[in-house]
């Protein structure tokens, strides 16, 4: 499953090229993030292994309009009250539904990308319940979502 | 809640070990399927399941922590009602006991008396009584293995020792009887032991099982009893103590990783098994951090 910084680098990087406003939308979204510096270096280390190194075609970086726009929705959910209480909710579903080891380090994964593991096993293992419910998912969760609840 | 298939399953899983084999033809299994609702489909594949992991009775190394989750899920099944039958509560209760009190001998090396509720562990101490202990595990295994010499063996003795204790129990067994739709009558140790003939000698209403007996004996006012005459014992009591502690924390880490891996060895973890798992954590006193290790070195292994 696509986590979110790696999401980001797609668009990025989708015509084949990284525009250098791109680039700093990229850094704003590490920062928002608080993406640890060593699971980023990992994570652009495979992202040019599996993605880069085989295309050939280049662009002029125009993902990143596209970028700037996904990116503000998601620093705006990162910043959301709703965000924790969110995780907790959809990690409580996700046991509902049968959680198996697989999908727990998909959980893992993708929530500690924004420091938000902790919040995700604190759901998962009844650590900490909410009383809210939600109609829907913020669209930083919606790749998580689908991948524990919809499928 | 726990899921219904997962009450047959816990509940085949603790017959099974009391009986020593698989015999799915055990008639307390065909009351649960009828109680529960379920089907000849979900008896097949909690078989299949319990085929596949109980080995030759070891469970991969992990038989005391298989019981004792089995035991919590049916433990909790009875508690939220999703059982009402008061002949199959009283089997089930019984066949906990007994299977409880078989690990009792070796409890105090064994760190999964720590995975017995609070409230279980009144009854933990009394059974450090020899003459108690010896009785009641003596009836246990001659049950399981040769109901008719069981009953000559210990019938007689326990007449006469508590003649109202054989009253009580033959009215809630004529209790039992009235509420049984069929004329089939379900007799928990019969349930149990998956033998129909052995205890059908015990010629109808006036059937009296000497475990039942025996588990009776062991009373609130036995427990109370025996609890402040430990009590009392001050020195004793504190010179056990921290003996106790100090050998038990790392087994108690080592015996939550294995209800851990047992939890969590279908691949898949529901609400139930999550509730127990939080529930141990507190009475343990596990920090979610160790928890945590935990998983993550259970998913390496398991890599």
């Amino acid at each position: 499953m696509k986590t979110i910084f790696w999401t980001a680098l797609e668009i990025a990087w989708s015509d084949g090229s990284m525009s250098k406003k791109g680039a700093l939308i990229v850094e704003k979204l590490h920062d928002a993030m608080g993406l640890d510096i060593s699971l980023r270096e990992e994570l652009e280390n495979r992202f040019a292994k599996e993605i880069l190194e085989e295309r050939t075609e280049r662009g002029e970086g125009t993902g990143d309009a596209e970028l700037e726009s996904w990116a503000n929705t998601i620093i705006e959910n990162l910043n959301s009250n709703d965000l924790k209480n969110q995780i907790i909710s959809l990690s409580n579903e996700a046991v509902i539904n049968g959680l198996s080891k697989e999908k727990w380090l998909i959980g893992m994964n993708f929530t500690k990308e924004f420091n938000q593991s902790n919040t995700f096993a604190e759901g998962v293992w009844m650590e900490n319940n909410t009383e809210k419910e939600f109609e829907e998912y913020l669209p930083i969760l919606k790749p998580l979502v689908d991948e524990l609840i919809s499928n | 809640m726990v899921e219904p298939e997962r009450v047959l399953h816990s509940v085949m899983v603790i017959a099974f070990e009391r009986k020593g084999a698989i015999d799915e033809d055990l008639k307390i299994i065909k009351a649960i399927q009828n109680e529960l609702n379920l089907g000849d489909d979900e008896k097949s594949d909690a078989l299949e399941h319990i085929k596949k992991f109980r080995g030759n009775g070891n469970w991969d190394g992990k038989r005391d922590a298989v019981v004792s989750v089995a035991i919590d899920r049916i433990e909790e099944a009875m508690e939220d009602s999703q059982i009402n039958n008061p002949s199959i509560i009283n089997a089930l209760k019984k066949l906990i006991n007994v299977t409880l009190d078989e690990q009792k001998p070796s409890n105090e090396s064994d760190p999964l008396a720590a995975f017995e509720e609070d409230e279980e562990e009144v009854p933990d101490t009394t059974l450090k009584f020899g003459l108690e202990e010896e009785e009641e595990i003596t009836s246990v295994e001659l049950i399981e293995d040769d109901n008719s010499h069981a009953l000559e063996d210990i019938g007689e003795p326990e007449e006469v020792e508590d003649d109202s204790i054989i009253s009580q129990d033959s009215f809630s067994l004529e209790d039992s009887e009235e509420e049984l739709e069929d004329d089939e009558e379900i007799d928990p140790f019969d349930l149990i032991g998956g033998s129909g003939s052995s205890n059908s000698d015990n010629v109808g209403s006036a059937y009296k099982d000497p475990l039942e007996e025996l588990m009776d004996e062991v009373d609130d006012e036995e427990i109370q009893v025996e609890t402040i005459e430990l009590g009392s014992d001050d020195s004793e009591e504190e010179e056990k103590e921290p003996v106790k502690e100090e050998a038990s924390e790392s087994q108690i880490i080592e015996m939550y990783r294995m209800m851990l891996d047992t939890v969590w060895v279908d691949d898949v973890i529901d609400p139930s098994e999550v509730a127990l798992l939080a529930r141990k954590r507190k009475d343990l006193d596990i920090s979610f951090e160790t928890h945590m290790n935990l998983v993550r070195e259970m998913l390496e292994d398991s890599d």
